[in-house]
């Protein structure tokens, strides 16, 4: 009866073995979403609780002592050896189920180091790793080494894909703690961190974005999506530079107001007559024209807005380029058709000129 | 019993009335007014070239100098600033002193006019009005008077044409563009000049009108219209204050070519300074000017700043120089009371000592 009962003992652990699964499945996937779950922790009532790993671990050695001891315990013949065997198979299903967890296991790890090409491969090797065990301890022997070589091949070619994704998002992974250290400093009053802020999105888009949208396209659309991708490009850096622009006058804004709060200590409030108000609207006014004519002196200023204005440019430039292209189909002429009748009735007005001169001179002289 | 505050209150009361008043005033007078008319001095179109056109302002007076005087003026707003009013106006204060005055109108580029040069309007068309004036007056050399940049343009021009020049007037003209006293000189060497005339074609006189306002931002797009509700009981201020707006928004468009030119060689190399300017395949050499020349200043202009216009004195091989400047800004030469004072007897003046036949 206790061998009857031991089998049984097996049946309600991998009872909580499919709850144990379950959970760390929920486990895995709410780790996925850890960093999202961190932000906003404090509105969530309990956190992302979990089961944990170490509970299937517990089961796992409880099971293969079960198995141990329900083998030891039946002695010899043909009876025991059925009982083992099939607690044995019973094993093999485990095994498997063991594997798969590892797998789950490093969901979160690879999750998190999606950026990052070396830790990405040393999770799928690992997980070759874990395959190549199972393997061996199901099928009694290592491996073959073409299967090796396929899953080399496989870790290579997973890890060419994370290359690609390294490439485009890496950048901005390792730039999100800098923004959000440059975010808390510009709310603190640092205006510095506003520009060290573009000059790093900058660093990242033209690493990253910048050249999808600056390389090369192929077939049939080839052209217009070469256009479409640098109007785009163009689109983006002008609105980078806006703020970098702006950011003058905020700062010059906010220095004036506290230049002129300082005039107004002078004024007492019994004393504001007509007169009195009209002298802190000059007050006001002339102290933010001169503080704004400091700032239009500066060359950083200067640069800012050639910044600005050369980026804005641009992007006309490449959407009137685009525009261009789209009005093809339509009779109508193109800038560059006016532009070239233009120069050439400038040239020919200038040809005028001088052969009525030289007319002029002869008929003088004759 | 009065109460606290009670004179106060009444003050504000008042003077919210006397605010309302004027606004009143100023309804009914725009409300009255179709338009202002700038530049009312009578003239006679005597040449025309593309869009460019000579005129000859009709004398007030028998002409006390003998030698006429061509005006030209910027490409960048209107000419119609020296002859903005009665009462405001440098031509007409001028003509009653006597002087034969020609003017040379730019006139609007259209996109057909983008690729007119520098080169074009200095050593074409201005160097055609001079030719004809010459022709017409059967003289050798006349008088030449360059305001603002078209007081470059004529420095230019007398460098590479001096047989033509008796006397030559610029007024708050800018030589060297190396300075830091000036906002455009600041700003333009920031700016990439061919990427906007490749862009924009011709460039937009909003554009250049935003860049001025910008200069002076709450002055001119705010307490200026606030200081007009100030005073705007008199119907004749108002419109004074719309002639000086039409002026202001009256901008023509620049010709690309030129304004490429310009802005490159002038403010972000200097070239003119340096002597190493070209026009039309010429170095310009302002140590030709050997003929007298009159150079006058503004010392509170923030467009063009003394530090640019003085350096004209020591560029020169002339031995006649003369140097005047006045305590008023850049628009201030035109419109203040002592530039209408003692600006117009100074130029008259100065030419008819030098004008002799």
């Amino acid at each position: 009866m206790e061998a009857q009962a031991k089998p049984l003992d097996v049946f309600s652990q991998w009872m909580e073995f499919q709850k144990s699964f379950y959970d760390q499945w929920l486990n895995a996937s709410s780790s996925m979403f850890k960093p999202w779950a961190d932000a906003t922790k404090a509105w969530q009532a309990g956190g992302a609780g979990s089961a944990g790993f170490d509970l299937f671990a517990k089961w796992s050695e409880l099971v293969r002592g079960t198995i141990q001891k329900a083998a030891d315990g039946t002695g010899g013949g043909i009876g025991p050896e059925v009982m083992f065997r099939i607690l044995r198979s019973s094993n093999v299903f485990v095994l498997f189920n063991q594997f798969w967890l590892e797998i789950l296991k490093d969901l979160p790890k690879l999750y998190q180091d999606k950026w990052d090409e070396a830790a990405s491969r040393q999770v799928y090797e690992r997980w070759v790793e874990h395959y190549k065990k199972v393997f061996e301890q199901i099928i009694g022997s290592p491996v073959s080494k073409t299967a090796e070589e396929t899953m080399a091949s496989w870790v290579n070619t997973l890890q060419m894909g994370q290359s690609v994704f390294g490439m485009m998002g890496a950048p901005w992974a390792k730039a999100g703690p800098q923004w959000q250290e440059q975010m808390a400093r510009f709310l603190r009053g640092d205006w510095s961190a506003l520009q060290e802020g573009r000059s790093l999105w900058r660093e990242v888009y033209d690493e990253t974005l910048g050249k999808v949208f600056r390389m090369p396209a192929f077939g049939l659309t080839k052209e217009h999506t070469e256009q479409l991708r640098r109007t785009y490009d163009a689109y983006l850096q002008f609105m980078n530079a806006v703020p970098g622009f702006y950011q003058f006058f905020y700062k010059t804004g906010m220095d004036a107001l506290k230049e002129f709060f300082d005039h107004l200590k002078h004024f007492k409030a019994e004393e504001m007559t007509p007169e009195r108000l009209k002298e802190v609207y000059k007050i006001w006014w002339t102290t933010n024209e001169n503080a704004l004519f400091e700032l239009f002196k500066k060359h950083e200023f200067g640069k800012a807005m050639g910044e600005v204005l050369n980026h804005g440019l641009r992007f006309k430039k490449r959407l009137d380029g685009l525009t261009a292209e789209w009005c093809k189909s339509l009779s109508i002429p193109s800038r560059e058709d006016y532009d070239d009748l233009a120069k050439s009735v400038h040239e020919l007005r200038r040809k005028v000129r001088d052969q009525q001169k030289i007319i002029a001179d002869l008929q003088k002289k004759s | 019993m009065e109460l606290p505050f009670e004179k106060e209150t009444a003050a504000y009361f008042k003077e919210f009335e006397k605010y309302n008043r004027n606004l009143l005033q100023i309804t009914r007078t725009l409300l009255n007014t179709e338009d202002v008319e700038l530049a009312r001095s009578p003239k006679d179109l005597v040449f025309q070239e593309d869009k460019l056109r000579l005129f000859r302002f009709r004398p007030k007076r028998e002409q006390l100098c003998p030698v006429p005087v061509l005006i030209s003026y910027a490409l960048v707003n209107r000419e119609t600033m020296m002859d903005l009013e009665e009462g405001r106006s440098l031509i007409n204060n001028l003509l009653e002193l006597g002087l034969d005055i020609y003017i040379i109108i730019w006139g609007s580029p259209a996109r057909m006019d983008r690729f007119i040069t520098l080169d074009d309007y200095i050593d074409i068309y201005l160097d055609d009005c001079v030719d004809y004036i010459r022709s017409e007056r059967r003289l050798e050399k006349i008088n030449l008077l360059g305001v603002c940049q078209g007081g470059t343009f004529t420095g230019i021009y007398t460098a590479l044409h001096p047989e033509k020049i008796r006397n030559l007037v610029t007024m708050v003209a800018p030589f060297d563009f190396d300075t830091e006293d000036g906002l455009l000189n600041v700003w333009a060497r920031h700016m990439d000049v061919d990427l906007m005339v490749d862009t924009l074609g011709n460039i937009p006189g909003d554009f250049m009108n935003l860049g001025f306002l910008m200069m002076k931002p709450f002055q001119l797009m705010m307490d200026k219209y606030i200081g007009l509700v100030e005073s705007a009981d008199d119907p004749e201020i108002v419109r004074s204050f719309l002639r000086m707006e039409k002026w202001i928004f009256d901008s023509p468009d620049q010709a690309g070519e030129a304004f490429r030119k310009f802005l490159n060689e002038m403010y972000k190399k200097n070239s003119l300074m340096k002597g190493e300017l070209e026009i039309n395949g010429r170095k310009v050499d302002l140590k030709r000017i050997d003929m007298p020349v009159f150079n006058i200043y503004a010392e509170q202009d923030h467009l063009v700043p003394p530090a640019s216009s003085k350096p004209l004195g020591r560029l020169i091989s002339s031995t006649d120089y003369t140097e005047k400047s006045f305590p008023v800004g850049h628009i201030g030469m035109y419109v203040s009371s002592r530039a209408q004072r003692e600006l117009s007897p100074a130029i008259a003046g100065w030419l008819q000592e030098r004008s002799a036949v």
